[in-house]
This record gives structure tokens, C-alpha cells and sequence, in this order.
């Protein structure tokens, strides 16, 4: 009973914590398959060990059954009677593994295809529930068990995708009823509560609640000084892979300045920036990417989210770009309508305006650009568009996004802005203005949950701040816009090969305009992102007079490299703020007094061993040897009994222990008792001989 | 067991007064430490079994193991109270009374087969045995320290009896059956003889016995024990089966004769063992079982026996 009672919550457990994988892949190319793998080697792992003692075998059987499964469900044709596998299972396998690795390097979770990724979910989780069972009911050891399923939490955590916390708590509540259910009876850490204990006990608790329910909120909403980096970061260090989570918390590291991709046909000024996604939801610290839209194929037309019949357009541009390893599965493209010269197939996203082509791997392509003629005058007489999707002018709920929207209209009226265009333009060379913001690859500690109304008053911060701002302070006007994150177009050389490199990541800010579609505007200062675009001048007043020689612009190699020297000596911003909050102060006190009373608690109750608690606990055993342990007989009475029952060791301790008893029950108060080493001899002794007796009853039994 | 701190002298002694009367017995071992632990705990025994088990044995085993005297009386219809307590005797050479003190002063007393004699000898000799001194012509005389009456009585045997009423067995402190020896000491019985006098000789000396009695006394009782005595001693009285259940005395002298047992143990501190081992010896003889009880055959012991399975130990 308590066998099955322990193999359920194992298989809760692992059940539970493998879906947290749902994030990266859709449950239902997995979730059926793995059940079933998953039962048949639970059945069979059940069914032995209700044979045999050994903890390691009915395991490996049950593996062995679980391969078959997998083998039966994924490579019916392949195997032998259905089950067994054959050569040509294994080649199906070994076929199937690389692309399939491909694909999910290259895929945005959650993967949704794929037979390879099911088979590699299912045979990962197999695995790990084999091994938790073996550890928590072979073993005997529930706590252990922990250990594979943390296995199971690591692929999530590491990988940066979001986790549900009630599948949080559910596993967690699964493991804690695992251990209660299978911990092994150990007499010595069984007593009754004392008064203490009590005490330390409801000490504990009031500062848990108090914790919780008072400091928590409070602390949600100062937010924890203490950070620590993620191990993601803006862009991988040789793939062009970008990180989608941007974070406006997380100080901004790179790795290694190695050369991401080049391209070839014209000069950095006439590309701009070649973004690869676009992201539009903004929680108050962090972006993220929700699926959206149709995937249209790409047949060798004008890729643009808007119409761009009658729209006034410049002289092409021709680039090609050559990416040594493509990250991710969409392509780099500039910000302006273009024609795509691509040997594989691909597909359009034009909500995101973006480019999807599973290649993982070199790739070079062409790009024809076809520039709309954008100016001060044109983007002067255009709106934004009346009918716009929700999500492009949602705002973080945060509590400031009244004080955001004042700061914005400040701006705007500060700089006597009246047009949309004017506007955003005054928003733009407010962030850019040297004198109030700088540009920092460190960013302060949290003080309020709102990361932009952080950023509007430290004033420090990269390109994901200030595109963020931007973005944020746009909406509060009721301009959508959102957020582009790519590359910067690099520096030309004297070959006429632009390489762009990993501290070329960026990421700038979008707005939706009628009739010309989405127009960037770059509100990072130019010593790191180089000038704004020809239609969006610093000064509006000094009209477009050569933007491109101002002093910060010029030499951005130098810029760059004072930033990089400034990340190089950064520490997580930790020390900043180390007085920073009271409330971690009574935290940190409350616990240390939880903790005091609790030890001093233990201490005394260690002092005076609860002998009645661990005589009870023999009784336990004895009366499973079918000795009367009713408390209608004396401690000395039921150790005669037994001692007939038990080996000799055993009896002579059990008689020992009953007078120990006798004496803490009857003799006059401070009598001295045996001490604590001895009394815990006994106790194992007499336990160890009564189990073992109770062993060889059952064997008998079944012998029988 | 453990954590005992006996005076050693008298936990030796009391072994060595337990060897004495198991080579003179031979069997009977519950008997035997029960009329030591009753001897120590200064009361009366009363023993109650067919003839020719060793009663008068254990008796004069126990009176010889003690330096003391030892008076003995064969208990018969026609036996006298003056026949146990002694005569004053007019000595006309001095002109005065003399008291003559009878068998009664001694350490002690050997009362045989008590249930032959008349009422008026039982009550008198009881009524010495609760007083503990004679009173003869309006004269007391005290019994001398310690002493003790053990008294035989054989219950197969009607014909002319006087049974003793119930008011008289509450004063023996308990009431113990030697039984048949097991095989193996009846055959060694056989083989050296039965007990002669002489061949005990005391152990222990008067001094000795007053110091075991004086521990005895001390052996510590905790609350919990005591209230497991009131518990015992108040369910029989509840008990459907006993018409009259045990008197408070009764519970006092269950409580005097744990102590004496657990000092035989060599623990100073009665468990509730001890007041398991002595509760058919002390409340055996005082329960008044209903007729119909007495029809079914249900017997004291195992009213007791029933009242002991029932009544949780105390911890």
C-alpha cells in the first residue's frame, strides 16, 4: 500500500516537473508517447520489486521494458514483432538525432514538429523517472530523488523559458509528500513536541507568515538588490543567435568580438540597422515574444508588413550577406522594403516583419533594399494609423505609467512638439541628449518595479534601455510602437566588406506610421549606435545639415571600446545598494532570531531525551512481531515478551532499554539515566534485531 | 535493572536469605520470595495448599534463616487463646503474678493449619497479629521486633474445619500456594531427603533484619505507581464478579509489599511489575466473589487476573 502510495508520487513528480518542458516543447508531440514509455516501465519496475529486495534490478528491467516502449511507439515499422529493436532501429535513430538537435538549436520554443524532439523528451524523461523511482523505493532514499528531477527543472532554467509556478509548488508538494511517505522510521528523530520545540516551531512559522504576507509584497515591490546575471546573454558569442528576453535589469555582456556575419554592396549608412526579430509585449522589466501571426511563403515578393503600392521609393540597394552561422531560424534584414535573393525556402511573418528559414548553419543571401523616401516634411503630415493591434500600445502595469506619460508630455512640450512625428522626434534627442543620459553597459539596482521609470531617473543604460524607453514613452502618447532587436550595420573597410560582430547587437525602437508602415527612430546616444537616421535629426531645428559628423558619431570604434573597458571592470551592482533596504535588514534579523530559538530550543531538547517517544517507536516494531505492546502491559513485560523473539544482542539491549525506562518512568526525579550514546546503542540494536526478526517472519510466511 | 542503589548489605543479605530457603525448599520459588518479601515488609502469610508440599517447611526454613526465636503451634478444635498467648500464674513463693508468655512470642510464629482451631483461637490470634502485643488479665505485653505469624492452612480438607471469615484474611498480607515442585526439584528432592531442622542456620542477624525492613520502607514510590494501586485496589470493588473488593488496607499493604518486592529486585523504586507480582498474593484471600461468580468457578485470581489485562499501566 505504501509501496504504491510512494510510486505515485514519484511518478507525480516526474510527471509534473516534465511539464515544465511545455515551454519548450508543445506537450502534445510528447506528452502521450512519454505516459505511455513511462507506465510500461513502472509496471514492470512495480511487479519486481514486490520480488526481490535488490534495488538496481527491477530498475533496469523497467528501463529496458521503457526502451521497448519507445521503440513499439516511435519505429513501429522498424522493429521486430513490433517491439524489439533492429539494426535498422538503431540507424533510424542515429538518422534522426542530428537534425533533430539542428532544429532545436534553430527553433524558437515552444517546438511544436518533430518525432526527433518527442523521442529525445520521451527517452530523457524515461530515464529520469527510472532513476528517481530506483532512488526514492529501491533505494530507499525519497531525498535523493530530488536529484533527477532537479535534472528535469535544470532544461527550463537553464535555457531561460518561463515556469509555471504552480507546477512548481505541485512538484515540490509531490517530493514533500515522497519523503513523508518513504522516509524510514528513525526513532532517535521521533519525539513528542516539547514545550520548546513548540515554541521554536511557532516562532518559525509567525516569522515564515510574517515574511511572507508582510515583507513579500514589500519586497516585490523594492525589488531584490542582489542579482546575478543570466547566463544568456544579448547575443551568443559565435552564432547570431539573439537573446528574446531582454531584460532591462541585466547589466550587458559580451563575450568575444568575433566577426558574426558580413555583407557586401553598399555603405553602413544605406543599410541601417538588420534586425532579425521584433517584440511588442513589455512586462515593466523584461521583453518577450508571443507567437503571432501567418506565416506567408516566400515567393520572391516585396517583403513589407504594409502596402507599399504608390509609396514614393528611392534607388535600390543591393547587399549580400554572408552569415557564417545563422543562430536562429529568421533571417537579417534592414529596416526598409526589401527583395530577398535566397536559395533555400522561407517564409514571411509580416506582423513581425520577419523572416523565417530553417537553415542552422552558413547561409548568404541577397537583399535588394528599396528605401522609402522618408523625410522631416513627409513623416511631418502622417498620423499613426487608427486601426492598430492592442498589444502595440499596451503598457506595463507597473503603477508609473501615469508618471512615464507625465515625463513624456513634459518632453514633448518642453521641445513645443506638435506633430506625431515632432514628437517622437522630441522624445528621441531627449534620450540622446549627452547631458542627461549616459550610456552604460551596467545598469543600476532596481528601485521601483517599473525598469523604465528606473532608467528615466538614473539616467545609465545600453541600447535595450533606451529603445525600451523610447518605446514606453511613445505608447503613453498613444504612438505603437514596439521593439527591433538585430545588429548594427557595422563599419565599412577598405575591401568593401562590413563585418559585424557581437558588440554590434542591438536594438531599437519601431513606430507604426500610415501609409510608409513601421519607421525607426534611435534614441541611443551615438557614441555606441551611431547616428540617427537622415529623417530623425538630433536637431530639429538645425534641419538634416550633415548628421553624420557630429563629434560623438565619428569614431564609434573608440566609443565602443571605452564602453568595453567599463564592462570589464563591472561588478554586479550589488555594493551600490548594499544599504539600500530596510526591510532586507528586519528580514535578515527575524530569521537569525527564527534560527536562534530554534537551535537554543533543540539544544534543550536534546538535553533531555525523550525516552517514552523512543520506547513507543519499539513498540511500533515489537508490535509488528505480534507482541502485545497494549498499554495495558509494563515496559518490562513486553521486553520479556519480545527478547523471546529477537536475537540474543537484540533481547539483551531491548531489557536494557525497558529498565532505562522503568527508571525515567518510576524512579524518584534525578535519577540519573543512562547517557544519550548509550540509550541510542540500545535503541539500534533493538530495532535492527526486531526488523530483522520481523525479515524472517515474513520470509517464513512466504515460505509457507 | 539498572540504576539501582540498594544498600548493598541488604540486597546481599536478602540473596543470601533467598538461597537459604530455595536449598531447603526446592521449588515454590514464587512462595519462597513471597514470604521473604512479606517478611521484610512485616506482615503476615498465609499459605493455603494441600498437604505435603512444603508449607511448614517454608515456614521453619524462614524462622531458621532469621536469628531469632520461632514459636510453633499446631492449630486444633480444642486449642486455647490462652494456649497462644501465655498464662499469669500466681507463684506463691513471691507472692505475685507471673505472666508465662506463650508460643505467640516469638520472631516467628509458625500457626498450623490455623483453620482447625475454634473462631475464638483464630480471632485472638489475629487480633495479636494486628495489635502486635497480648494483652492477658487487662496486662499488655508487647511482641517482640520483628515478628511474624505464618500461617498454614489446607484447604482440601473440610471435615471439621472453621474457614476463616473475610475480615480475618484481610489482616494476612498476603496469601500464597507453594505447588508442586517442578520434575527436576522433586527429583532432587528425592535424592538428598527432605529438609531436617538444623540443617539451616541463621543468616542474618536481628540487626540485619531491622535494617532491610528500615529499606524496604524507603523504596520509593512515584505518584504514578500509587495511583496505579488505587486504580487496581478501587476496580475490584467496581467488579461485577466481587461481591466485596479490597479494603484500603488492602491497598496499603499491596503498596508494602511492592516495595519489599522491588527491594528484593535490588531497584529502590517500585514499577508497576511489582505491583503485578504481588496483586493475587495480597487481594487474592480478601475478595468475596457473588455466588454466582463462585458457581461459573471464576476464582479471585482471575477476576484480578481480568482487572490487571484491563487497567492500563501507568507512565
Amino acid at each position: 500500500m505504501r509501496r504504491l502510495l510512494a510510486l505515485a508520487t514519484v511518478v507525480a513528480m516526474v510527471g509534473i516537473s516534465a511539464v515544465t518542458l511545455q515551454s519548450l516543447v508543445v506537450p502534445a508531440l510528447w506528452l502521450g508517447r512519454t505516459l505511455v514509455c513511462g507506465g510500461a516501465a513502472m509496471l514492470v519496475t512495480t511487479l519486481l520489486r514486490t520480488r526481490t529486495r535488490s534495488a538496481g534490478l527491477p530498475s533496469l528491467l523497467g528501463l529496458v521494458t521503457g526502451l521497448l516502449a519507445i521503440t513499439a511507439v516511435y519505429f513501429p515499422d522498424d522493429a521486430l514483432l513490433g517491439v524489439l529493436p533492429t539494426q535498422s532501429t538503431i540507424r533510424s535513430v542515429v538518422e534522426l538525432v542530428p537534425p533533430t538537435l539542428e532544429q532545436m538549436r534553430t527553433s524558437y520554443p515552444p517546438i511544436g514538429t518533430g518525432d526527433g524532439v518527442a523521442l529525445l523528451v520521451t527517452a530523457g524523461v524515461l530515464l529520469l523517472l527510472v532513476l528517481a523511482e530506483m532512488l526514492a523505493i529501491g533505494a530507499w532514499a525519497p531525498a535523493w530523488s530530488g536529484l533527477p528531477v532537479l535534472g528535469l527543472w535544470c532544461v527550463p532554467i537553464m535555457l531561460g523559458a518561463p515556469v509555471s509556478t504552480p507546477v512548481l509548488v505541485l512538484a515540490a508538494a509531490a517530493y514533500v509528500l515522497l519523503i513523508a511517505v518513504q522516509a524510514r522510521d528513525d526513532t532517535r528523530y521521533r519525539r513528542r513536541p516539547s514545550a520548546a520545540s513548540a515554541a521554536a516551531t511557532a516562532a518559525v512559522t509567525v516569522t515564515a507568515l510574517v515574511a511572507a504576507f508582510a515583507l513579500a509584497p514589500t519586497l516585490l515591490r523594492v525589488p531584490v538588490p542582489v542579482r546575478w546575471h543570466p547566463i544568456y546573454e544579448l547575443v551568443g558569442s559565435s552564432t547570431t543567435r539573439l537573446d528574446l528576453g531582454l531584460g532591462l535589469r541585466d547589466d550587458l555582456l559580451r563575450s568575444t568580438d568575433s566577426d558574426l556575419f558580413t555583407w557586401t554592396g553598399a555603405e553602413p549608412e544605406q543599410v541601417g540597422p538588420l534586425h532579425a526579430y521584433t517584440v511588442d509585449t513589455f512586462d515593466g522589466s523584461s521583453w518577450s515574444r508571443p507567437d503571432r501571426g501567418e506565416l506567408v511563403p516566400f515567393e520572391g515578393q516585396l517583403l513589407w508588413p504594409t502596402p507599399t503600392d504608390g509609396l514614393p521609393s528611392g534607388d535600390p540597394v543591393d547587399i549580400r550577406i554572408s552569415v557564417q552561422h545563422l543562430g536562429q531560424d529568421r533571417l537579417l534584414l534592414p529596416g526598409e522594403p526589401r527583395l530577398l535573393d535566397l536559395d533555400t525556402g522561407a517564409d514571411y511573418l509580416a506582423a513581425a516583419d520577419e523572416v523565417v528559414a530553417h537553415v542552422g548553419g552558413a547561409i548568404t543571401y541577397g537583399v535588394r533594399i528599396v528605401p522609402r523616401e522618408l523625410d522631416g516634411d513627409r513623416l511631418a503630415s502622417l498620423r499613426p494609423p487608427d486601426d492598430v493591434p492592442a498589444e502595440l500600445l499596451a503598457l506595463p502595469e507597473t503603477g508609473y505609467e501615469s508618471d512615464i506619460a507625465e515625463v513624456a508630455r513634459d518632453v514633448v512640450a518642453e521641445a513645443g512638439a506638435e506633430t506625431p512625428y515632432e514628437q517622437l522626434l522630441a522624445i528621441q534627442n531627449y534620450l540622446r541628449d549627452p547631458a542627461r543620459f549616459v550610456y552604460s553597459t551596467s545598469v543600476a539596482a532596481p528601485s521601483t518595479p517599473d525598469a523604465v521609470w528606473d532608467f528615466l531617473n538614473d539616467r545609465h543604460g545600453y541600447c535595450v534601455q533606451f529603445a525600451t524607453a523610447m518605446v514606453v514613452m511613445a505608447r503613453t502618447l498613444g504612438f505603437p510602437a514596439r521593439l527591433a532587436v538585430g545588429f548594427l550595420p557595422g563599419e565599412a573597410s577598405s575591401d568593401g566588406v562590413v563585418a559585424v560582430t557581437s558588440h554590434d547587437a542591438h536594438a531599437w525602437p519601431q513606430v507604426l506610421f500610415d501609409d510608409v508602415g513601421w519607421v525607426r527612430f534611435e534614441p541611443t546616444p551615438g557614441v555606441q549606435a551611431g547616428p540617427p537616421p537622415e529623417y530623425a535629426p538630433e536637431q530639429p531645428t538645425a534641419a538634416t545639415t550633415e548628421p553624420t559628423t557630429s563629434a560623438t558619431s565619428t569614431q564609434p570604434t573608440a566609443g565602443r571600446s571605452e564602453a568595453t573597458t567599463t564592462t570589464g571592470g563591472q561588478t554586479p551592482a550589488t555594493e551600490e545598494t548594499s544599504g539600500g533596504s530596510p526591510w532586507l535588514l528586519v528580514l535578515a534579523l527575524l530569521v537569525l532570531a527564527a534560527v536562534g530559538a530554534s537551535t537554543l530550543a533543540t539544544r534543550r531538547a536534546r538535553r533531555s531525551p525523550d525516552l517514552r517517544e523512543r520506547w513507543d517507536h519499539v513498540l511500533h516494531h515489537l508490535a509488528r512481531l505480534g507482541v502485545d505492546v497494549s498499554p495495558t502491559r509494563t515496559p518490562r513485560a513486553v521486553a520479556r515478551e519480545a527478547a523471546e523473539l529477537i536475537d540474543d544482542d537484540g533481547a539483551a539491549a531491548l531489557l536494557r532499554l525497558a529498565g532505562a525506562v522503568e527508571t525515567f518512568s518510576y524512579a524518584p526525579r534525578g535519577t540519573a539515566l543512562p547517557d544519550d550514546a548509550e540509550l541510542t546503542g540500545w535503541l539500534d540494536a533493538a530495532l535492527s534485531s526486531a526488523r530483522a526478526a520481523h525479515r524472517e517472519q515474513r520470509r517464513d510466511r512466504v515460505g509457507v | 535493572m539498572t540504576a539501582t542503589r540498594p544498600s548493598t548489605a541488604s540486597a546481599g543479605t536478602a540473596r543470601q536469605l533467598l538461597d537459604n530457603l530455595r536449598h531447603a525448599l526446592r521449588g515454590g520459588e514464587q512462595a519462597i520470595r513471597m514470604a521473604v518479601a512479606v517478611f521484610l515488609a512485616e506482615g503476615h502469610l498465609l499459605l493455603e495448599d494441600v498437604p505435603g508440599v512444603g508449607k511448614t517447611t517454608l515456614a521453619r526454613a524462614l524462622a531458621a534463616s532469621v536469628e531469632g526465636t520461632v514459636g510453633r503451634v499446631q492449630f486444633t478444635p480444642d486449642l486455647l487463646p490462652s494456649d497462644l498467648t501465655g498464662v499469669t500464674i500466681y507463684r506463691q513463693e513471691s507472692g505475685t503474678f507471673e505472666f508465662h508468655p506463650g508460643p505467640l512470642f516469638a520472631t516467628i510464629v509458625i500457626a498450623d493449619e490455623i483453620n482447625r482451631a475454634s473462631p475464638k483461637t483464630q480471632s485472638a490470634l489475629l487480633e495479636c497479629m494486628q495489635e502486635r502485643q497480648v494483652t492477658v488479665d487487662g496486662t499488655s505485653h508487647a511482641l517482640p521486633e520483628p515478628f511474624m505469624v505464618i500461617a498454614t492452612q489446607n484447604p482440601v480438607e473440610m471435615e471439621g474445619t472453621y474457614p476463616l471469615p473475610e475480615a480475618q484474611r484481610d489482616r494476612f498480607m498476603a496469601q500464597v500456594s507453594i505447588g508442586y515442585p517442578a520434575e527436576e526439584s522433586e527429583l532432587e528432592l528425592l535424592a538428598a531427603g527432605g529438609w531436617r531442622p538444623g540443617q539451616t542456620t541463621p543468616v542474618l542477624t536481628q540487626a540485619q533484619v531491622t535494617d532491610m525492613i528500615r529499606h524496604v520502607s524507603e523504596v520509593f514510590v512515584s505518584d504514578a505507581v500509587r495511583h496505579y494501586v488505587l486504580a487496581l485496589v478501587r476496580a475490584t470493588r467496581q467488579h461485577d464478579a466481587v461481591e466485596l473488593g479490597a479494603s484500603p488496607r488492602a491497598g496499603l499493604q499491596l503498596l508494602a509489599l511492592a516495595r519489599s518486592v522491588a527491594a528484593l529486585s535490588e531497584r529502590d523504586f517500585v514499577i508497576p511489575d511489582d505491583v503485578q507480582e504481588v496483586l493475587v498474593p495480597v487481594l487474592g484471600h480478601r475478595l468475596a466473589l457473588t455466588r454466582s461468580a463462585r458457581s461459573g468457578s471464576t476464582t479471585a485470581a482471575d477476576v484480578l487476573e481480568e482487572i490487571r489485562r484491563t487497567l492500563p499501566v501507568p507512565r
